[in-house]
């Protein structure tokens, strides 16, 4: 079934970025995970809550996060704000089933840079993340 | 329930399986039930709030969540996985549900059963 | 371009300056010099004009000289008589007699020694050059005249002085004696001073000559430096005449651009306004604070349901048809677009007004629900920024529909499956003839659609007429088939052939029909002849089940006509408020010659229809009338085998015919005029029922009531076989159908 994705492995970072996944299902870290492994990132970090999430954001600052909106302890919406106050270029891209239109047009003005809704599949996702990496750079 | 709610369910249902596995899920003929409805290893469930009360479950055997797990590329199968993997379709669904039902008609409130034994442990 | 020109002409103006002070410093110099020499060769010439003055005073002086000498000559030759002798008859010019001693004649001395002095005072102007003279003048005018002229003088003077002596001491003979001693000095005296006279005069002629070069020199240089200062005025206004002719090419070359951009600009407004106009879609500039621009499309007009959208702000718009969650979302939203840290491509997937359902109040205190599906574009100035969105809007309510139709076909579909399910109780014989006769008419209606030649009716209303002509037709023929489906108690069918007659009702309405109206008409009839095709599927499926079951075939017995007629009243009676029974105990079907069957028993389905959509009260109002609420059905029939013709007596005790309902009817399908529904009485006026249309049912409802069953009937025994119906009636008893129909 893995050779059924398309191979993200044609697509490599020019600068050293680091990249933080918050997702609260462990399928959907491993996943994203899975889909940039071989595109060079400087660090890969992972949060299952909004919490864990600030706690490593505010040791290290990522380039670039992927951001659930539906969690525990701390909502996604909330985590960008405040990742956003410590560092005001990051680039969040919001990823939630949340399919109802104020949603998207909230996370985006709260500051998020992208908005891709689930369920998603190797595309959309390596369209998203590679926008966002095209505004770090 | 009407039935246009419960076609936003098979509607998120049939949308997640296509984009995930890449082909669309043959919808079997519905039917009424008033026993247990967790039949399978692993079952989630959506809570529907507001006006028209109920609950959506997910539930699926093990060998069935093995498959989605694969082809979100996942090579473990522990039952952590398998449950979480549950949870997040239920999630999915219940979230692409709100395009119709709106917010307040869905809660995400999500009980992921592990097996018949234990329903739901959290 | 317009910056561009702006930004040229500071660098155009310099290099102007540099040329301006070449090309005029010189000729002021020109200038200058001319005047100065004019100036120069002005005061010359002055001199000049003074010098001839001078010699012109002293060329008289010289005259004065030769007339005074002639005078003191005159005057010393000329005697006067003596003052002492008072001899009045003297004459001045008589002849001198010397010898006359009579006249007493005296030198005028004193008027020649007078002369004599001035003449001495002149040669001392001449000797001066002139009498205010600074000057001598000059030897080549003064010559040995001067010198000659002063000693002749000296000599003359010698010679007159016992002459000039007054009173004159010598005698007359002494005086002539010395006048012409002095003769020869005075002629050379005088031809001298006329020598010197004529120099004079020469000189004053050369002066003259050459004070009129100079005078024409000064002009000359005045008029030069004239000339070079208008040259230069002229260079100057050339120069601006050049610029000002630059400026105006300029003018005209961007006059002429503009034009031709203008009328560009013309054509493409009349293209755009065109555009505006006949575009299916809104579009229009927004700017910062939301207000729809000037120029917009017609179609968002309509869309938007406003008359005048100058001046109004798209939220406004929205916050009138959209929710106040979806509002303050699309609030946001519009907001983001202008600003240029969002990116775009990220605003435009997650748009709200994407596909947006709205609602528009209908005047009526409802609302009309419509679906909108919005795009924006960012306008990006040069700088960067977001001043406009263009934003389009079109009303894809239809096309939603139809999605939403075909989901709801595909879960009619589903539903299929279980109003199939319904055939199980049909006995097999007479599913077959159903669908069989179903078939039959599909093919009949379908025949119809396409027999259409509407090449030779091209004007729209013989087209029109021939469309409803066929939209009739195909209501016969579903109403027939649902009269056969309620019969034989398939659900499905008579809910899908009422779906399609209520399409038809639609149409009647339509005020000019196409052959596009009959598209959805054409389908709903495709999709029971696909039901149809799924009968028998199913059918041979459920035969095949039933012989595996049985282990051997089956054998069915068709539903006898009098159990169909019960089923139907029974059915009937379910379905609406009343209740009938039917009386069945002088019909038996079995005695109707087998090739009749048919039509009799559509006529007793189409009867017993009407019975229950206008000859039956409802039970309460039954009750009321102190009727019984069970309604009575009878049928008589027999076969008359010597005039082979088949009879058939129907009857219901319902309250009869409404005659005042029928004339109504009448009158509104134009089958009688308001004179000729008055005047008709109420047995004449009962068979109009048969007419096409006709219905006294006030409403449509499920069961009948659409005027076509009786028309139906009607149309087939009586025009097609020969046969006749006859009616009887009494109000609030019954209504009674005689047919006779050949056999």
């Amino acid at each position: 079934m893995n050779s059924a994705l398309p191979s993200p492995a044609d697509y490599t970072l020019t600068a050293p970025l680091k990249l933080l996944i918050v997702d609260d299902s462990l399928v959907i870290r491993r996943s994203i995970e899975r889909h940039i492994e071989k595109w060079n990132f400087a660090s890969i970090q992972t949060a299952g809550n909004g919490a864990i999430a600030m706690e490593i954001f505010r040791k290290e600052p990522a380039d670039i996060v992927t951001m659930d909106i539906t969690m525990p302890e701390m909502d996604g919406l909330s985590c960008v704000e405040a990742m956003l106050r410590i560092k005001p270029n990051v680039q969040i891209l919001v990823i939630s089933a949340l399919a109802d239109k104020s949603t998207a047009v909230e996370a985006v003005k709260r500051g998020a840079m992208g908005f891709l809704l689930k369920p998603f599949d190797a595309a959309k996702i390596h369209e998203a993340l590679q926008e966002m990496i095209e505004d770090v750079v | 329930m009407k039935e246009q709610d419960l076609t936003s369910f098979i509607h998120g249902t049939r949308n997640y399986f296509s984009c995930v596995m890449g082909s669309s899920p043959e919808i079997g003929t519905p039917y009424l039930f008033d026993c247990n409805p967790i039949h399978g290893d692993f079952t989630a469930s959506i809570h529907v709030r507001g006006q028209r009360k109920g609950a959506v479950f997910f539930t699926a055997k093990r060998e069935m969540i093995q498959r989605i797990l694969e082809a979100f590329g996942e090579n473990k199968y522990d039952d952590q996985l398998l449950a979480d993997m549950v949870g997040e379709i239920a999630n999915t669904i219940a979230g692409n549900a709100r395009e119709s039902l709106g917010d307040r008609a869905v809660a995400t409130a999500l009980r992921v059963a592990a097996d018949l034994s234990s329903p739901f442990p959290h | 371009m317009h910056q561009q020109r702006e930004a040229l002409r500071p660098m155009e103006m310099n290099s102007e300056n540099e040329s301006f002070f070449k090309k005029y410093l010189y000729p002021l110099l020109i200038i200058a010099l001319l005047s100065i020499i004019g100036v120069g060769l002005y005061f010359e010439n002055t001199s000049l004009v003074r010098q001839i003055e001078n010699l012109q005073k002293l060329s008289q002086i010289c005259s004065q000289q030769i007339s005074l000498l002639h005078q003191i000559q005159a005057d010393l030759s000329i005697v006067q008589p003596s003052p002492l002798e008072n001899n009045s008859d003297s004459t001045l010019t008589s002849s001198i007699d010397l010898k006359t001693p009579t006249l007493h004649l005296v030198p005028r001395s004193e008027e020649a020694r007078l002369a004599w002095e001035q003449m001495e005072k002149n040669n001392s102007i001449l000797e001066q050059g002139g009498e205010h003279a600074t000057q001598p003048l000059p030897p080549r005018i003064r010559g040995e005249s001067l010198t000659t002229i002063f000693t002749l003088q000296k000599n003359l003077h010698e010679q007159f002085t016992p002459l000039l002596k007054t009173p004159i001491e010598t005698s007359l003979e002494e005086s002539l004696r010395l006048l012409n001693q002095s003769h020869e000095n005075r002629l050379k005296l005088k031809n001298e001073i006329e020598t010197l006279n004529a120099r004079i005069s020469t000189e004053i002629e050369t002066l003259r000559n050459q004070s009129t070069l100079v005078h024409q020199g000064a002009f000359g240089a005045f008029l030069l430096s004239a000339l070079v200062g208008l040259g230069t005025f002229f260079t100057m206004v050339r120069r601006s005449t050049d610029h000002a002719q630059h400026v105006f090419l300029q003018l005209k070359d961007s006059n002429e651009a503009l034009t031709k951009t203008s009328s560009a600009l013309r054509q493409y407004k009349l293209e755009t306004e065109l555009i505006f106009k006949t575009i299916r879609q809104g579009l229009f500039l927004m700017n910062r604070d939301f207000q729809i621009g000037s120029n917009h499309t017609e179609e968002l007009i309509s869309i938007f349901q406003t008359k005048e959208l100058t001046g109004m702000t798209l939220t406004g718009v929205l916050q009138r048809i959209l929710s106040e969650k979806m509002y303050r979302t699309c609030c946001d939203y519009l907001e983001m677009l202008f600003d240029s840290s969002k990116r775009e491509r990220t605003l435009v997937k997650i748009n709200p007004l994407d596909e947006i359902e709205v609602h528009f109040p209908d005047g009526s205190g409802g609302f009309q629900t419509k679906f909108l599906c919005f795009n924006f574009n960012r306008v990006v100035s040069d700088q960067n920024e977001i001043h406009q969105v263009f934003v389009s809007v079109r009303d894809i309510t239809e096309q939603i529909q139809l999605t939403r139709q075909l989901q709801a076909s595909e879960k009619r579909k589903e539903r299929q499956f279980l109003l199939l399910m319904g055939i199980l109780h049909v006995k097999s014989e007479d599913l077959q003839k159903f669908t069989e006769q179903t078939l039959q008419e599909i093919d009949q209606i379908n025949a119809e659609m396409k027999a259409e030649n509407l090449s030779g009716v091209t004007l729209g209303i013989a087209q029109d007429a021939m469309l409803r002509q066929r939209m009739n037709g195909t209501f016969r023929k579903v109403h027939a088939i649902k009269g056969n489906a309620t019969y034989l108690g398939l659900d499905y069918f008579v809910h899908i052939t009422n779906e399609i007659e209520d399409r038809i009702n639609e149409l009647k309405n339509t005020p000019r029909l196409s052959g596009e109206d009959f598209l959805g008409l054409v389908l709903q009839v495709s999709e029971l002849k696909n039901a149809l095709h799924e009968i028998e599927d199913l059918k041979i499926r459920l035969l095949s089940l039933r012989e595996a079951k049985l282990g051997h075939p089956v054998v069915e017995s068709s539903v006898t006509l009098e159990a169909g007629l019960e089923n139907l009243c029974r059915t009937l009676s379910r379905q609406t408020d009343k209740i009938a029974k039917i009386e069945l105990s002088g019909f038996h079907s079995d005695a109707i010659p087998a090739h009749r069957t048919e039509i009799i028993k559509q006529t007793l389905i189409q009867f017993i229809r009407n019975s229950f959509s206008h000859g039956i009260e409802a039970t309460t109002e039954r009750e009321s009338k102190g009727k019984d609420p069970t309604a009575s059905i009878s049928v008589l029939g027999h076969y008359d085998s010597a005039q082979r013709s088949y009879h058939l007596v129907y009857r219901d005790d319902g309250k009869g015919f409404d005659t005042d309902l029928i004339r109504r009817a009448c009158l509104n399908h134009g089958f009688l005029t308001m004179q000729e529904a008055q005047s008709v009485s109420d047995d004449e006026i009962i068979p109009y029922i048969f007419k096409p249309q006709v219905t006294t049912t006030p409403e449509a409802d499920q069961l009948s009531g659409r005027g076509v069953g009786l028309d139906l009937v009607h149309h087939q025994i009586v025009n097609e076989l020969g046969g006749t119906i006859q009616t009887a009636h009494q109000k609030e008893a019954f209504c009674e159908f005689r047919v006779t129909i050949p056999c």
